[in-house]
């Protein structure tokens, strides 16, 4: 029988996830700390569902039972934990970098200021030099190439769905 | 087992809505529509999950309380990583972009230089700022720009998460 128990572990796991993140975030001073805390807080928050699940494993009908309840309780925490990566994320969105210019304008900004404020050729630099660093490009005697990684894979995959959904390959043709 | 199936039944109903939408005419506010298309779902199943709580129907077919509970959290996790996937999806990523355009040079690679002239930067400024005032996150008065309430609240959202996490990276 199914009671309120059985949902307490993926939102524990999430619950932790989110504690351990925030908790070496704070604590570490290494240089990739933000990439480091979301691996570990993830880590930590999947073991929690798993022993969470395994508490309330003796309160199922079924074997078989058991073995959906916990396939959806893990995919009910990844779903939040991609979530709650996502608003961790928007640090890095350029939405949000627009809105910090305005933000921090003493008078209302004009378009020009704005896009001078904006500085995209330092912008796109800076996320050149992060895909290095990340190993997700190459960079060889001042040629750039790309890498047979997830982030490609992911890269592809995202192209193949737009031109699906959308009829576009970007989102300025 | 019923949570499961349940879950991804509703999930990929909402799924073949915002297919059948799309593949008709792609919505000028797409994330704003798919978010509306996945709440119109969830209000449907709410809606059955009253029957078959209360068996109004006399069906042979009931789920508790619990297990309703249980399918809608299956449900809004599913949905709220496919919208936040779909952000991608409907705005180009420049980390993405830039990979695919490694993508197609191939072997050769491609000089710094040519890469950023390549990528359009002044496009992705405009694009963004458009859909800044669009999703009413910021105002144009007159040619000048001021957040509104719900850019403000989303600006400290972040910046106050920011704090707790103790990053002072510049942001974007």
């Amino acid at each position: 029988m199914i009671s309120y128990l059985h949902i307490l572990p993926p939102v524990s796991g999430l619950m932790t996830n989110a504690i351990c993140q925030v908790l070496y975030c704070r604590l570490s001073s290494k240089q990739k700390k933000l990439q480091l805390s979301v691996l570990i807080g993830l880590g930590i928050g999947f073991i929690s569902v798993l022993l969470f699940q395994y508490l309330f494993a003796s309160t199922s009908d079924s074997l078989l039972d058991l073995g959906f309840l916990c396939m959806a309780n893990i995919i009910i925490y990844i779903g939040l934990s991609f979530c709650y990566f996502g608003v961790i994320g928007l640090g890095l969105s350029l939405r949000i970098r627009i809105m910090d210019i305005i933000n921090n304008s003493s008078l209302h900004p004009s378009y020009e200021y704005l896009s001078h404020k904006f500085n995209a050729p330092s912008l796109f630099e800076r996320r050149i030099e992060r895909l290095i660093n990340g190993g997700q490009i190459r960079e060889v005697n001042g040629k750039l190439y790309s890498v047979d990684s997830l982030f490609m894979r992911i890269a592809k995959l995202n192209a193949i769905i737009k031109k699906f959904l959308t009829g576009k390959k970007s989102e300025f043709d | 087992m019923k949570i499961f199936f349940i879950g991804f039944f509703l999930f990929c109903l909402a799924i073949s809505v915002h297919l059948f939408i799309w593949k008709f005419r792609i919505p000028d506010k797409q994330l704003a529509s798919l978010l509306n298309v996945f709440f119109f779902v969830f209000i449907l199943w709410l809606g059955l999950g009253i029957v078959f709580l209360f068996d109004i129907k006399k069906l042979e077919f009931t789920l508790s309380a619990a297990e309703i509970m249980h399918i809608s959290l299956l449900y809004i996790s599913l949905s709220l990583s496919y919208v936040a996937a779909y952000s991608t999806i409907e705005a180009d990523s420049p980390s993405l972009r830039i990979n695919m355009l490694l993508l197609e040079k191939g072997e050769s690679g491609i000089d710094r230089q040519e890469l950023l002239s390549s990528l359009n930067m002044e496009q992705f400024f405009a694009s963004r700022v458009g859909r800044l005032v669009e999703d009413k996150m910021i105002k144009d008065i007159n040619g000048v720009y001021v957040l509104d309430t719900k850019g403000m609240i989303l600006m400290n959202v972040v910046l106050y998460y920011r704090r707790i996490l103790k990053i002072s990276e510049d942001l974007g």
